[in-house]
């Protein structure tokens, strides 16, 4: 029974998304809208169950003082000290939410995300080697899409190089980029119409 | 030498950008693009060609990670729409969102002297990506019933007329995640609603595909894509701002890269030489 009703439930929910598709009325249209409501409802207690699980595996890091447990303390102190101001300040401008997401939270993430250049400059010095025929061709492409995509390209290169470059974007890497597109969009109508009948079932929890 | 060359101290190569970067934002160096990506100049002729009052939404789909690579262009877009006198409706799919873009519109609108509820709005963030795409297709105001000021969606001048994406005229979203794939295939596809992007350039790759099809009316790309739009707009920002030390950190990987294969080659060339070395001793074990 606990395998069953959520199988029937998937079935009946998923034939109906992919039926009212082709049928364009009023009550069909309807209907979808309900299912649209209810998965918003059920995406917002997806949310709530987030919190949860990142507030007991935090919790747990420190009840048992597991490695480097300080960022756990620091992960929740940041979580509550938000949801405090937050709920009794508000979030608009000139809160102390506002000046945290600000001045705290938005460096900090920039900062992490800027590291990547760093890293990358490295691993392109050190890694980045004309060893074969097609590491050959991706090295000479990526260094005329490189200089292609910055504002001196055109002026002090020659005047056709930013129109090579964007063929180079539009032509040979669209084509295989069509190519992994088509291969994935298979993969998906696959998987879900396993989903849909039954077949495949690990989403439940089982094999 | 060029074995040294190849162990070179990473923490040198962190501080050869480091440098590059800093200097020109230090001096405030500003650059126009020499060149305009004819995918930005679409979205921008797109824009440009709506007629007064044409609602636009403008999803704000990104958060503090990639702020700096994706505000310029959230910028220049709202103050092309905002300066049209196109009615704006944002939104966002991130939670973090919401801040960045109140931001925006708060700046634009000031700059612009637009009215918020009358000129512009902002619908904040709702759970449920594909929901919400499919859901404002059919009603837009069941979706998002208040704004993020919690006023009534219903009773907001900037949304009179806006049922659903038949009264879009354009959806441009700002992303640096995959979240352009699901507005072209639930708006685009499903509901015929009009897709621009604005992203970060590790994403634009992935978007090439839907720009020969017209499944996308333009996108911006990266930095430099804002800093084409900023050229268009004739009013020079933060990207144009940018754009020096991107460059200079570009050349810089163009000649790493070089550096580091002249010297792999030239060890290994010497590596094969062969060695003018004395033969060793016979030891009459062979014999």
């Amino acid at each position: 029974m606990r395998m069953r009703v959520p199988l029937l439930l998937g079935f009946l929910t998923g034939m109906f998304v992919l039926v009212q598709f082709f049928i364009p009325h009023k009550r069909m249209a309807e209907a979808l809208q309900m299912l649209i409501n209810w998965g918003m409802i059920v995406g917002t207690f997806a949310l709530v169950l987030g919190l949860g699980s990142l507030l007991r595996t935090h919790l747990d890091k420190i009840r048992r003082r597991r490695p480097a447990y300080v960022y756990s303390f620091i992960t929740l102190l940041s979580f509550v000290v938000m949801l405090v101001l937050g709920l009794f300040w508000g979030i608009g401008a000139k809160t102390p939410f506002n000046w945290l997401f600000n001045w705290v939270q938005v460096p900090l993430d920039s900062t992490v995300f800027s590291l990547l250049a760093f890293f990358m400059a490295s691993a392109a010095y050190r890694s980045f080697r004309a060893r074969s025929v097609e590491a050959t061709i991706l090295l000479i492409a990526a260094v005329i899409v490189i200089i292609g995509r910055v504002p001196i390209s055109g002026e002090y290169t020659h005047g056709h190089w930013p129109q090579f470059t964007e063929w180079l974007m539009i032509y040979p890497a669209v084509g295989a980029k069509r190519g992994i597109i088509f291969g994935v969009a298979l993969g998906v109508i696959a998987t879900s119409l396993r989903i849909i009948l039954g077949i495949e079932r690990s989403h439940l929890g089982g094999d | 030498m060029w074995e040294r060359l190849l162990h070179i101290d990473r923490r040198f190569i962190y501080l050869l950008v480091f440098a590059v970067v800093t200097v020109p934002l230090v001096a405030g160096w500003k650059s126009p693009p020499g060149y305009t990506n004819p995918w930005t100049q679409s979205l921008y002729d797109y824009i440009d060609a709506l007629p007064e009052g044409s609602p636009v939404l403008v999803a704000f789909d990104f958060d503090p990670s990639v702020k700096p690579e994706l505000q310029p262009m959230a910028v220049a877009i709202t103050r092309h729409v905002m300066r049209k006198d196109l009615r704006l409706i944002a939104m966002t799919f991130m939670p973090a969102g919401v801040l960045l873009s109140q931001s925006v519109l708060d700046q634009v609108a000031q700059e612009e002297g637009k009215e918020y509820g009358v000129d512009y709005v902002n619908l904040g963030w709702r759970p449920g990506i594909q929901a919400v795409l499919l859901g404002m297709g059919e009603n837009l105001k069941r979706v998002y019933v208040s704004d993020v000021k919690g006023n009534p969606t219903s009773t907001l001048p900037v949304l009179r007329g806006v049922h659903d994406y038949r009264q879009i005229k354009l959806i441009v979203d700002i992303t640096g995640t995959g979240l352009t794939g699901a507005w072209i295939a639930f708006a685009h596809q499903r509901f015929h609603a009009p897709v621009g992007a604005g992203v970060t350039s590790v994403v634009a790759m992935d978007l090439y595909p839907y720009l020969r099809t017209q499944q996308l009316v333009g996108l911006i790309n990266g930095i430099a894509g804002a800093a084409e739009y900023e050229k268009l707009l004739d009013e020079p920002d933060q990207a144009m701002l940018a754009m020096p030390g991107v460059t200079a950190v570009h050349l810089l990987m163009v000649l790493l890269v070089l550096i580091g294969n002249i010297a792999y080659f030239a060890s290994r060339r010497r590596r094969a030489a062969p060695q003018h070395e004395p033969p060793e001793p016979p030891t009459g074990e062979e014999v």
